[in-house]
């Protein structure tokens, strides 16, 4: 008897779905950066005037961005420690926070895509310029996802909701720190190298 | 929100903060070889900082960071592939 209940403890599965299922997501989004991230670093490494093309870009901007991705993962951490101790007006509060954060930084790069496309540096002015705005579009892109979700997280905080699915909070950091980790190599591929 | 949660997770915030400043840093004070160096090791400790204590990874199981590190491996074989194409025919910006 005592075998048959460990057998079937050891069939339950040990990790929740929706967080396995997060993390699944999240491994087909390694190669789809990496591949951008690892292009850009050996064509870089193969060619010249990347450096002199770098110089263009507005560093006080994307130093303030950086800033203020990285402070919103630790406004999603609150939202979700909130969350476990089932206080959701404090999760509101935290995910709202979140996601003018992340506002800030799409209006942030909004202005500096603007500025750029002013003098002349599009898409097409070269390779260097094609990658800055395929890698930092595609990562926009994941910002958009990732502020659409908090905010579905946040009317449903707001409107005493979440309590039934309060782990949701915990899904949409995860995919979040990812956003920012991305950032976090990208901020020095562009503007520090 | 227990006090020992929330320390936690601001000390991890004041470390991400001040690497940023150190990295910025030694983009002006440093050597440009010496400083890429620098910035993009500071750039892997931020992203550790983030996936062990924000994402929780140092708490979570085998089966997670399978998941996880399967991937990355693609990609690090990916980039270690690529170094001869950058060796033998070199690009134009």
């Amino acid at each position: 008897m005592a075998l048959t209940t460990n057998a079937m403890t050891m069939d339950r599965p040990t990790e929740p779905y929706g967080k396995v299922g997060t993390w699944w997501f999240l491994s087909s989004e390694i190669p789809t950066f990496g591949g951008v991230l690892v292009a850009y670093i050996v064509m870089r490494l193969g060619g010249t005037g990347w450096a002199e093309a770098s110089q263009h870009l507005n560093f006080q901007i994307a130093l303030v961005n950086t800033f203020i991705l990285l402070t919103s993962s630790m406004t999603i951490v609150q939202a979700h420690n909130a969350a476990q101790e089932q206080d959701f007006k404090r999760t509101a509060n935290y995910l709202g926070l979140t996601v003018v954060l992340g506002l800030g930084f799409l209006g942030m790069k909004a202005f500096e895509y603007a500025t750029e496309i002013s003098h002349g540096f599009l898409p097409s002015s070269g390779i260097f310029w094609s990658f800055y705005y395929g890698m930092t579009g595609l990562h926009g892109l994941h910002v958009v996802a990732g502020i659409i979700i908090n905010l579905v997280l946040w009317i449903q905080a707001a409107k005493g909701t979440l309590a039934q699915h309060s782990h949701r909070v915990e899904l949409a950091g995860l995919y979040w720190h990812f956003v920012d980790i991305v950032w976090i190599f990208l901020f020095p591929l562009l503007y520090l190298a | 929100m227990s006090n020992a949660q929330t320390r936690q997770t601001l000390l991890i915030w004041y470390w991400l903060m001040a690497l940023v400043i150190l990295s910025v840093a030694a983009s002006y004070v440093l050597p440009k070889a010496e400083a890429l160096m620098l910035i993009f090791a500071v750039a892997l400790i931020k992203a550790l900082l983030v996936a062990r204590n924000y994402m929780h990874l140092k708490h979570e199981s085998a089966l997670i960071y399978a998941i996880v590190l399967v991937p990355l491996a693609f990609v690090i074989v990916f980039l270690i592939g690529m170094i001869p194409d950058f060796v033998y025919h070199p690009t134009k910006p």
